[in-house]
């Protein structure tokens, strides 16, 4: 039974990650129509800088401040030197557009920094809690700590401000937004730096847990979109509630299957759910359907 | 006549290419026979990823997945079942013709970019486990496939290799323009401008996007049988994400949109990263295969931004063009 | 009057989030005739036409055809079914010719099977000379003569809205719908469109046209229906809607008086 207890924690904090990756995964959807297969790279990036920082003595508030500004330069670099200028272009060339950028900076970073992960301190240290069986790390409780917040934030900014409605306006209809003078082009713009911002986010809070390499991208991304598939693509709060859900079914499944399998377990799930409900298990169907 | 003659025109300008290849690539230093092979095979394999992505608007990250399931169809049967195999070419292609239909029935149902997705995810998922299996060989593979034989007629050789692999690379070009200048394949370009259009003229999506996957899928599988009877050795890695990127990438530099865009995209793809390969490792001793990622991502944002019909489709347009400011010469049939 | 209903709309509703675009819409015409749907920016004319045609799903309500049930059809299905239409921001196929754009709705008359094709099996050959012949004709009569061959996306906007007449006639059409088929052409072509529209009607084929210019639309309907926020406004003959006080409140004013 503790056994599970200590599963189902551990999965809720890689969970939360993919949560994150997945929410980036959706808005760009939303807004853009595109898949974007770089996402799992924004994390890569964000998660190998604020290491490469730290090793090199960084604090973490600097460290974690600069891999942040870092990966939103390669979000803004993606957006407008690869898809903006194909923009009148059809999605399927945008998508593998996306799956250029992301081998180009899986490629850049591997030429620049190497093949070796590079490893960064908890972000406060000390031993870990136990309660009853379970062991939580302390750097659990950062992760559940700034997931929240990033997702709280981006709700608030979604639902409140005067860009966040225009952006939700863009993505429920992209030519009604035009007529209410809301550019295409800023809102996947904004939509491309959110992605990169929630991305880093989520490599930083992961790096301590799992030393970052510069090939991290591949696997961290499509958990991401096992999330956002879960959540039917198109729905945020479907991407956090994904994400957890994988992040725990993975992390039981593994206390029980034999190793080799782990990764099986996210692409098969995300496979069957694509083929029996592509619109998302925690979403009801869609009404468009051409 | 004249009908016939600008309809095998083209047929006849790669069959001389085809032809070409062994006198060039056995003199030029750089290439070799395997070489060409590979070009080849390979080129089988893209050619159903055009008709996907270039007409059907539909992207596969997994055409490895199929091209492996033909590799291991052929490596199982002929070393545990003692079939020809010839038999290993045709189960594989059913077995891969049939997982698509299915896979193809349930994604093509949503409009949508899932099956980029789901291929993505089918591919992974193959490859794990043929890693994990007893029947696959596990980590180490397969290996021992005995070679093609044509009745006694058994093909050795790289040389001899390249002219089946050249032979049946026509054959299916052949296939694919048949389909593509057919109605359905006018139906098929219809739905790549306008799938809402398509529809409302009475074109059903799904089926036409189910059928062209299917295609590529069966395309795929009989380009992974070739390449496993002539490395007679397969393991997990025929399976790998990133001989689908590779796929992906040859046929959107080659052309989307013309079933030419895959020799080319293949040649052209597996030049670079032959020269990458020879080259870089002189200029510093530092940069190895890291950079040939690098590359070729830049190489496919490059071709998306500034030569978006590929090289192919590219050099097609210039010829039309050409054809057109070219003063008008009647070309009735008569 | 109830029975004799060819097409018939039962509470036809359509909500995006929050918005109601069509609501509760109840609507019975019988075969035959042109029907003029007209109403203000953002009335629900064309999610109506996106329903009729199977391009998206009711939220509620039924929509009947001849008497058979044929919601939630897809848009092929509608198209077997003898609808067809044309789009309010032109979905010209840019990449084929002006005739082929017109032959993709004539596919299922050659259907020799993919395999068949790829094979080059001679069987549908006959059948796609015959679908040729139709299909000049048809461009023909929609004032495309000697354009077949041209690339569709070449063409000047005006057209390309006949092409896509002329695609959604090559169905061969019971019930025909007209998203602003004049929309940003000249008086001149405008003229040439009531004798075509006489032509289609002369046919037997149901007309539904939704257009801007209120004047043509009154001059060519045999009925005009009012939309406004998704729901009728206004029922009747042209004279009688364009007297109808309501309507022209909501929507006609000057436009009429002119
Ligand atoms: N796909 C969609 N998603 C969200 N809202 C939509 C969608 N399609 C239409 N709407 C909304 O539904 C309402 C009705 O739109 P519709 O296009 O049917 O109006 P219309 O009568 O055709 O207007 P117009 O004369 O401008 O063409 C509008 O408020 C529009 O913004
Ligand atoms: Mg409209």
């Amino acid at each position: 039974m503790s056994d599970n207890l200590q599963f189902i924690v551990t999965g809720l904090a890689t969970g939360s990650v993919y949560a994150l990756v997945g929410l980036g995964i959706v808005l760009v959807h939303q807004v853009t129509g595109i898949i974007n297969f770089a996402q799992g790279e924004f994390v890569m990036v964000g998660a190998l800088t604020f290491a490469l920082l730290n090793e090199k003595g960084l604090g973490l508030v600097p460290a974690a401040l600069s891999a942040l500004a870092i990966t939103v330069v390669v979000g803004v670099l993606v957006e407008r030197l690869a898809i903006a200028p194909a923009r009148k272009s059809t999605i399927e060339r945008l998508i593998i557009l996306t799956i250029g950028a992301s081998i180009a900076i899986q490629g850049i970073t591997l030429v620049v920094i190497g093949t070796s992960p590079h490893f960064a301190s908890a972000f406060t240290a000390g031993a870990p809690y136990r309660i009853g069986g379970v062991v939580i790390l302390r750097q659990y409780l950062w992760v559940f700590a700034v997931t929240a917040l990033a997702v709280v934030t981006l709700w608030y900014f979604l639902t409140r401000t005067l860009t966040g409605k225009a952006m939700r306006a863009a993505a429920m209809n992209r030519d009604a937004a035009r007529l209410v003078a809301v550019s295409p082009s800023r809102m996947s713009l904004l939509a491309f730096v959110l992605a990169a911002l929630l991305g880093a986010i989520g490599g930083i809070v992961l790096a301590p847990l799992q030393a970052p390499s510069a090939g991290i991208g591949i696997a961290l991304g499509l958990k991401g979109f096992t999330a956002a598939v879960l959540g039917g693509l198109n729905s945020p709060t479907g991407a956090v509630a994904g994400g957890l859900l994988i992040g725990v079914i993975e992390s039981v499944a593994a206390g029980y299957l034999p190793s080799g399998y782990k990764d099986a377990i996210a692409f098969g799930i995300l496979f069957l759910v694509l083929l029996i409900r592509p619109n998302g298990l925690l979403r009801r169907a869609s009404s468009v359907r051409v | 006549m004249r009908v016939l003659v600008t309809k095998l025109a083209p047929y006849a300008v790669f069959v001389g290419v085809l032809l070409l290849v062994p006198a060039v690539f056995t003199r030029v230093p750089f290439f070799t026979m395997a070489n060409a092979v590979q070009m080849g095979i390979l080129a089988i394999a893209t050619l159903g990823l055009v008709l996907l992505a270039g007409f059907a608007g539909q992207i596969s990250i997994g055409q490895a997945a199929f091209y492996g399931i033909g590799a291991y169809s052929s490596a199982i049967l002929t070393t545990r079942a003692g079939m020809p195999p010839l038999g290993g070419v045709v189960v594989g292609a059913v077995l891969c013709g049939l997982a698509a239909y299915l896979v193809g029935s349930f994604i093509f149902r949503v409009r949508g970019h899932y099956l980029a997705l789901a291929t993505l995810a089918f591919g992974l998922m193959l490859g794990n486990i043929a890693r994990q299996l007893e029947i696959t060989g596990g980590a180490s593979g397969i290996v021992d496939i005995p070679q093609l034989a044509l009745g006694p007629l058994i093909i050795t050789g790289d040389l001899r290799y390249y002219y089946l692999v050249a032979a049946v690379l026509l054959v299916v070009i052949v296939l694919a323009r048949n389909l593509v200048n057919s109605a359905f394949g006018r139906s098929l370009r219809a739905l790549g401008d306008s799938e809402i259009a398509a529809a409302s003229s009475g074109v059903d999506l799904a089926r036409h996007k189910r059928v062209v996957f299917v295609v590529a899928a069966v395309f795929a599988s009989v380009a992974g049988s070739l390449y496993a009877h002539w490395v007679t050795f397969v393991d997990y890695h025929t399976l790998d994400l990133l001989l689908s990127i590779q796929l992906l990438i040859m046929a959107t530099v080659g052309g989307l949109r013309t079933v030419w865009g895959a020799p080319v995209g293949a040649f052209l793809v597996l030049t670079l990263s032959q020269a990458a390969q020879e080259l870089l490792p002189r200029l510093s001793s530092n940069i190895g295969g890291e950079f040939e990622i690098a590359v070729f991502g830049l190489a496919l944002i490059l071709v998306l931004l500034f030569l978006p019909s590929g090289v192919a489709g590219g050099v097609l347009g210039l010829l039309k063009r050409r054809r057109r400011t070219a003063p008008r010469v009647p070309t009735d049939a008569s | 009057m109830t029975d004799s209903a060819w097409l018939r709309l039962v509470g036809l509703t359509k909500r995006f989030g929050g918005v109601s675009a069509v609501d509760d819409l109840d609507l019975e015409h019988r075969a035959g005739g042109v029907l003029g749907l007209i109403g203000p920016n953002g009335a629900g004319k064309t999610t109506v036409f996106n329903m009729l045609s199977g391009a998206i799903l009711p939220t509620s309500g039924r929509i009947e055809l001849d008497g058979h049930d044929v919601t939630g059809l897809r848009p092929d299905q509608m198209n077997g079914r003898g609808v067809s239409r044309t789009f309010q921001n032109l979905e010209i196929f840019g990449s084929l010719s002006v005739i082929d754009n017109v032959l993709v709705a004539r596919e299922r008359y050659v259907r020799g099977g993919a395999l068949g094709a790829m094979l080059g099996l001679p069987s549908g050959r006959r059948a796609a000379r015959e679908q040729e012949a139709f299909a000049r004709e048809l461009l023909a009569r929609n004032g495309l003569v000697g354009l077949a061959d041209e690339p569709a996306a070449s063409l000047p906007y005006g057209l390309q809205r006949r092409v896509e007449v002329a695609r959604a006639l090559a169905s061969q059409p019971r019930l025909l719908l007209l998203d602003e088929p004049l929309a940003g052409l000249s008086r001149a072509e405008s003229t040439s469109f009531a004798t075509l529209m006489d032509q289609v009607t002369d046919e037997g084929v149901t007309v539904l046209l939704v257009e801007h210019d209120v004047t043509t639309v009154m001059s060519v309907s045999d009925r005009v229906v009012v939309l406004d926020h998704g729901s009728l406004l206004a029922d009747g003959p042209p004279d009688a809607v364009a007297a109808d006080p309501r309507v022209r409140a909501a929507y006609l004013g000057e436009e009429l008086d002119a």
